[in-house]
């Protein structure tokens, strides 16, 4: 579970700096809407990377005396898009080399991704055939049926995805989609190898935004390795005086949606329920999860104050891998926040108990964080569970024009082993076109890792960084501050010389 | 004043390094935070340990209080206190350190003097420091069960030079030695300490420290970061010897706090509290 939901991470932040990388590439002085009118509005750009990297994996000091690995990759994007008067578009991007979190195509110059998109009758009809896109959703839900974050996902199929939407008042949406490479690494999952499998799915969902919402999904995975697998998902929403409920129940099972015909959509035992077992309501196959939101007291001068009651269900043969819910667990939980009228702060309370994996569980995080004048922040972050010491986490933060500092401390097992991590990271901003960024890490009282960077942006089609160090600071900081139950994955070691590029052109106009 | 400097400075260079555990945590708080990359940012009374001469920079009336827990010392507890006092361009100190181990105990006495020799424009000053210590350990012998004592003086020496507003150079050194009172150091076995460093001030909100330390005929590498934040609040990291460090210095109108660590190779946590009670108007927390 640690090492699915620590890969999901690795595999969403490589795919969140993909995304940056191709916004900050899309990026045009003039938008679209602020063309003149015209029947055919086309963009360009290139983007050009190159990336050379010298690593060592010595334990000793001085880290640059024996180098024993370099390479150098680098790789020109190209993308361009054309948008037809009646809501065409059509998207491509080729790219020689591999891309971030993708896949592995050296030397070659390949279609990386791509769309063929309409938008009729406007936006009530929209669709698109696709190539690597990330076109999955996953609609904030309680349950996430299908991720967006998944790996497998992150640019990976090719299919088709529509939407229609009926009034205002009904949505209809159907998602195919083929994976067409192999995984290098099952796609941050256990169960797809990627080559052939499938993934479809369709919502039908009925609003009247704010009033009230209700849905119902259709997820169907065919995998090689992994077998057929049918996910049938229904929610429900009700705003009622700035009070929502909502409620959502999922349920799993083998086969395809062709087999949902011979068995039950799902299978409650409401007399079998109670108030102290919820659970009791549900099969192993199901998957359930309420939560009542809004819940707010106004205090005057004091501020206002919450209590965001919710509870989660999912069986222990509850698999649904295109997601992100953990299977065999039965988990009630309160938070309670307070956000005081002076101050820019925000405190809460997050209790929870109930049973993972057969195992009983009860947990409380508190957390409080307030921001000053002139960008210094102060949060803090405690957690303590049952058969486990309590661990903590502070973190100041300093912000302004001229520097950013982020440090944050955290000790897990407090009062008896002390385990100590620390991350110190600072930028510089040198002037308007250099900055120089460090990072110091203390991974769990063992091992000491430091990163230096500098960062030059003479022109804003241009970039080059130098950077050294013994590990690169991602989601570190996260880690330590929120981390609590996922706990902190090592970091990689190995030290490194990198210099990096990369140069953009672009442009855009209509005919 | 001169003629007591001087001869500090001369009896520090020849006499001998006191045989004691006494720089065991080479640190004091906010030298630890740092990444012991302090010696040419030293500024409070706490300078006596590291560089007399960063005395000069201390509030004209300060009393430091530190306590640690060392990491590698069984049951250790160590005690500092620093008195400095001083107007104009000379400045005196007074320091006492203890630790207490299990087996072990070791004190160290210090009398510090230090003066600002140059004041030039836009805070340019060039400042020497000395010290005279009185060190003494006492040892509890596995063999017979009874415990020895051992009493040395010693002398330290320190530099300061500020030529420029954004630039600060120092060197310091010391005799204390860390040499195991058996004799298996030998007699002739000098082991100074000697630091020199330098930092950079930008824009008065970040310091960058360097210094590099030659003890006992192994040198170390030592980096420092220290950020003034909006509120009175200074946060540090530092590397010191391919081991990371940090801490947080919180100043008030009359008075300081600092909380530091470091970690070691065992996998351990050296935590350190100090605590510093200041009067009259001085150039304390800005830096040299």
């Amino acid at each position: 579970m640690r090492e699915n939901v620590a890969g999901g991470i690795r595999g969403a932040c490589a795919s969140a700096l993909a995304g940056v990388l191709l916004v900050t590439a899309m990026h045009a002085p003039v938008r679209s809407g602020e063309l003149p009118d015209s029947s055919l509005v086309y963009r360009w750009s290139a983007v050009y990377r190159s990336r050379i990297d010298i690593d060592r994996a010595s334990p000793h000091f001085p880290w640059n005396d024996e180098e024993v690995l370099s390479h150098f990759n680098d790789r020109l994007a190209i993308l361009g898009e054309l948008s037809f008067e009646p809501g065409v578009s059509v998207f491509g991007k080729g790219a020689t080399g591999f891309r971030l979190g993708g896949d592995y195509q050296e030397e070659q110059f390949i279609l990386d991704q791509g769309h063929v998109g309409f938008n009729l009758r406007g936006g009530a009809f929209t669709g698109r055939l696709f190539s690597r896109e990330r076109v999955f959703r996953t609609d904030q839900r309680l349950l996430t049926i299908l991720s967006d974050e998944s790996g497998f996902v992150a640019g990976r199929g090719e299919g088709l995805a529509v939407e229609m939407n009926a009034g205002g008042r009904v949505a209809l949406s159907y998602i195919e989609a083929i994976m067409k490479d192999d995984f290098p690494d099952h796609g941050g999952l256990p169960t797809f190898h990627g080559h052939g499998d499938v993934v479809r799915m369709l919502r039908l969902e009925g609003f009247r935004k704010p009033r009230w919402h209700a849905g119902l999904t259709l997820l169907e995975s065919r995998s090689e390795g992994y077998g057929d697998r049918v996910t049938v998902g229904t929610d429900f929403g009700l705003r009622m005086r700035g009070i929502d409920l909502l409620a959502e129940l999922a349920r799993t099972q083998s086969g395809g949606w062709e087999d949902l015909r011979e068995r039950a959509l799902f299978d409650l035992k409401p007399r079998e329920a109670r108030l102290d077992r919820l659970d009791a309501l549900f099969s192993d196959n199901d998957a359930f999860a309420a939560e009542i939101e809004g819940l707010k007291l106004g205090m005057g001068n004091l501020g206002d104050a919450g209590l965001v009651p919710g509870y989660r269900f999912a069986g222990k043969e509850f698999t649904n891998p295109e997601g992100e819910i953990a299977e065999g667990l039965s988990e009630s939980r309160v938070l309670a926040w307070w956000k005081p009228t002076r101050y820019d702060a925000l405190i809460s309370i997050d209790a929870s108990d109930g049973v993972y994996r057969e195992r009983e569980f009860s947990r409380l995080i508190g957390n409080a964080r307030m921001r000053f004048k002139r960008g210094f922040e102060i949060g803090e972050s405690i957690l303590c569970a049952s058969g486990e010491r309590i661990s903590a986490a502070v973190s100041l933060i300093d912000d302004n024009a001229l520097s950013r500092m982020v440090m944050t401390v955290r000790i897990d097992d407090l009062g008896a082993g002390n385990v100590l991590s620390y991350l110190a990271q600072g930028t510089l901003n040198l002037s308007s076109r250099v900055a120089a960024k460090s990072a110091l890490y203390l991974y769990q009282s063992r091992a000491s890792l430091y990163n230096v960077e500098l960062e030059f942006r003479p022109r804003e089609k241009f970039l080059f960084r130098a950077a050294l160090g013994s590990f690169t600071p991602q989601y570190e900081g996260l880690m330590l501050d929120h981390a609590f139950e996922l706990g902190i994955y090592p970091p990689s070691k190995d030290r490194f010389i990198l210099f990096f590029a990369r140069i953009w052109f672009g442009g855009e106009g209509a005919k | 004043m001169k003629r007591l400097i001087f001869p500090l400075l001369v009896s520090c260079l020849l006499c001998e390094g006191a045989e004691a555990h006494l720089d065991r945590s080479p640190s004091v708080a906010r030298s630890l935070a740092t990444g012991s990359a302090f010696v040419s940012v030293a500024d409070d009374a706490s300078a006596l340990f590291v560089n007399p001469a960063g005395v000069v920079l201390a509030a004209p009336l300060a009393c430091y209080l530190e306590y640690a827990e060392p990491a590698g010392i069984r049951e250790a507890r160590e005690s500092r206190l620093a008195l400095a006092a001083g107007s104009g361009k000379t400045y005196c100190g007074l320091g006492w350190y203890r630790l207490d181990a299990k087996d072990e105990s070791d004190n160290l006495l210090i009398v510090s003097v230090a003066r600002r020799l140059i004041e030039g424009t836009q805070g340019s000053f060039l400042a020497i420091g000395a010290s005279a210590a009185a060190g003494s350990m006492s040892r509890d012998q596995s063999i017979g069960g009874h415990r020895d004592t051992w009493s040395k003086m010693t002398g330290d020496a320190g530099v300061i030079v500020k030529p420029l507003s954004v630039i600060s150079l120092a060197y310091s050194i010391g005799n204390l030695r860390d040499a195991h009172p058996d004799g298996s150091a030998g007699d002739a076995s000098w082991r100074r300490v000697q630091r020199w460093g330098a930092s950079y001030f930008w824009e008065d909100r970040v310091i960058l420290s360097f210094a590099e330390e030659h003890r006992a005929g192994r040198t170390t590498i030592h980096y420092g970061l220290r950020v003034k934040t909006a509120a009175p609040v200074e946060l540090m990291a530092g590397f010191s010897d391919a081991h990371v460090t940090g801490g947080a210095h919180w100043t008030g109108k009359r008075c300081a706090a600092t909380i530091a660590f470091a970690s070691d190779d065992a996998r351990q946590v050296t935590w350190t509290g100090a605590f510093e009670i200041r009067m009259g108007r001085g150039t304390n927390g800005e830096g040299p």
